[in-house]
């Protein structure tokens, strides 16, 4: 079930454009946010000069160096999360389905960390660009078995059950964290620095070879959400009344499956795992421009980038040059934010 | 022509279908009857080619329903199912719209959306999130649903048949007959219906031909007054029934027999 909600949708239908329109400049204002604040504050005029080519030296480095690949990871994570959020509640019809919850950023998390201690135990003289490929590529074979193991236990009876959905996650994120402790505890001094780092959270740590394959995947991903549209309206109706409308059900699920392990698995290769945007952006989104997902894909997307890079803006400024994980920032809201939708949901998940 | 031979089902060791002959004519309406548990809405799946492992000849205008991919299904039938669900709260208006093909034009899918809003008396309620309808006004918003899915795929070159699962399950009289009027109209223009019923009488009003079924099997097939004969009756559903033939044809249980048994 959905948040019954109260939503009209037709008087919500001119205004659907305007919402998007608006959360793009919302995204926009505060990538620039991203780039001009910080410990050095940077004007308009000096941003124009560094990509115009005439910046000076320490604006250049502070820039291409630093803030650059932070925003594009932001502006990954938010949209990966987030899309992936979206695709996993309207196809499950379920609101409490969110990629770190059901276990798919647990998964992905294993890969990464395995990566990182056996990829330095294993082959510490690997070229770097292989080294960069493979913890994306672990990433994402973790969270595509953690899928296809949560999906596979979870159907009851021809359909996929929410109660069995959320049950199987914990039970899942408890056993990634035991890997993850035997990992670290094998785990040699190089390895253990690069996975504390990692394992917090936080758009800072990723060069721009790890930063551009999650952007890359994160992109390519997309068109293949959005053209789910449709697909993601009539799996409201049960998967037996979508197939009856025209949907191959059976492929549309295994499609949005392996595009949501892709991009929640290249963006957790790189940014470490960071929670509740993929539960928080899409509940949002669906508030703002009703149910119509040709619309819920595109205002999550935004909004998801706009989470996470306030998030980023919040932990980079509040102590600084302090700087609390950004876990931390997401969780804070996206906690109660989740426990808010359980005691809101309590009576129709008994039921499921 | 939808048309079975020999259809059969074996699921998990049981047989949930066996030797069913029944073929479904353009214009036709044909009402599936028989006790709960006796195949109807598994017929209805086979039938429909969201059921893929049953065996014998199965053949929708010349093609096996089970080869044909949804999209190409959608167009060739529309479907309702028994107490159909949304979990999102569209709109009515918007909800009637989501089975439509994205191949027809939107002024056609307009244009067939007012059809169906005015054919299922639903005009008050057009704007209303279906989630806070009642029962009943959900049910007629489906069967909206499906009856545009229906016209368009017609309209887009294929469209044939309506298959529906106890249309007028939670509807009040009134509504049990608007819904009804519609299937019997797609049936006028030349759609071929069939229709899971439990109101025999209103099955032997509405339906051309009547198809019993139980435990699988094929207990009977024609006309109503036909097959819904006393003896035949009384032995499907085990207990008095009172059959009266006259300008309409009514079955009811025999109460009185029914409570002095008791």
């Amino acid at each position: 079930m959905m948040t019954v909600g109260t939503t009209v949708e037709h008087r919500s239908h001119r205004r659907q454009p305007l919402v998007v329109a608006g959360l793009g400049l919302l995204a926009l204002s505060l990538a620039l946010a991203e780039l001009a604040l910080g410990p050095v504050k940077m004007g308009i005029a000096q941003l124009w000069a560094v990509f115009s080519g005439s910046g000076d030296t320490l604006d250049n480095s502070i820039i291409w160096q630093i803030r650059l690949p932070r925003l594009t990871l932001g502006i990954a994570v938010g949209t990966a999360l987030s899309l992936a959020g979206t695709a996993l509640q309207g196809m499950l019809r379920n609101p409490l389905a969110d990629p770190g919850l059901i276990g798919i950023t647990a998964g992905a998390s294993i890969g990464a960390v395995s990566a990182i201690v056996l990829g330095n135990l294993i082959a510490p003289e690997l070229p770097l660009m292989l080294q960069t490929a493979l913890l994306p590529v672990a990433a994402f074979l973790g969270a595509m078995l953690v899928m296809t193991c949560v999906f596979t236990l979870s159907r009851r009876g021809g359909e996929t059950s929410v109660a069995m959905l959320i049950l199987i996650g914990i039970a899942i994120n408890t056993i990634a964290g035991a890997i993850i402790g035997v990992l670290v505890y094998v785990a040699d001094d190089q390895a253990l620095r690069d996975l504390t780092f990692w394992s917090m959270g936080g758009l800072g740590h990723a060069g721009w070879p790890v930063v551009l394959i999650a952007l890359g995947i994160t992109l390519a991903m997309t068109p293949l959400f959005w053209r789910q549209g449709r697909g993601l309206d009539l799996f409201q109706l049960g998967e037996r009344q979508a197939f009856h409308a025209g949907l191959d059900v059976e492929r549309t699920k295994r499609v949005l499956a392996a595009v949501a392990a892709l991009s929640v698995g290249a963006v957790t290769a790189a940014a470490g795992p960071i929670g509740f945007i993929g539960l928080v952006a899409p509940h949002l989104a669906r508030l703002l421009v009703g149910y119509a997902h040709r619309w819920v894909l595109p205002a999550s997307a935004l909004l998801g980038i706009s989470l996470v890079l306030a998030a980023d803006l919040v932990v980079r400024l509040a102590i600084a040059p302090q700087e609390p994980p950004i876990g931390i920032a997401t969780s804070l809201i996206g906690g109660p934010f989740f426990l808010w939708l359980l005691t809101r949901r309590l009576r129709s998940l008994s039921h499921a | 022509m939808l048309e079975a031979k020999a259809l059969s089902l074996t699921k998990g060791g049981k047989t949930l279908l066996s030797d069913i002959d029944l073929c479904l004519k353009p214009g036709e309406f044909l009402a599936v009857l028989g006790p709960n548990g006796a195949g109807k809405s598994t017929l209805m799946h086979c039938l429909s080619g969201a059921e893929r492992r049953a065996t014998g000849q199965l053949r929708m205008d010349g093609r096996d329903p089970a080869s044909l991919d949804a999209a190409t299904l959608a167009r060739q039938r529309a479907v309702l199912e028994q107490s159909p669900r949304v979990s999102a709260p569209y709109s009515v208006e918007a909800l009637i719209q989501l089975g439509t093909p994205r191949e027809l034009p939107i002024g056609e899918i307009t244009a067939l959306t007012e059809q169906a809003i005015d054919l299922l008396d639903l005009s008050a309620l057009r704007h209303r999130s279906v989630l806070q309808l009642s029962g009943g006004e959900q049910h007629r918003t489906h069967m909206a649903r499906v009856m545009v899915q229906l016209w368009a795929g017609q309209r887009l070159g294929g469209g044939c048949y309506l298959l529906v699962d106890e249309p007028t399950a939670s509807l009040d009289l009134q509504h049990q007959i608007t819904v009804l009027r519609a299937a019997r109209q797609a049936a006028a223009e030349g759609y071929g219906v069939l229709a899971i019923l439990h109101d025999l009488t209103l099955a032997a009003s509405v339906a051309h031909r009547i198809l019993l079924l139980k435990d699988g099997r094929m207990i009977a097939e024609g006309q109503p007054q036909e097959v819904l004969t006393r003896p035949r009756l009384e032995a499907l559903y085990g207990l008095p029934v009172r059959v009266e033939t006259g300008d309409m044809l009514t079955v009811t249980p025999d109460y009185a027999r029914c409570w002095a048994a008791a």
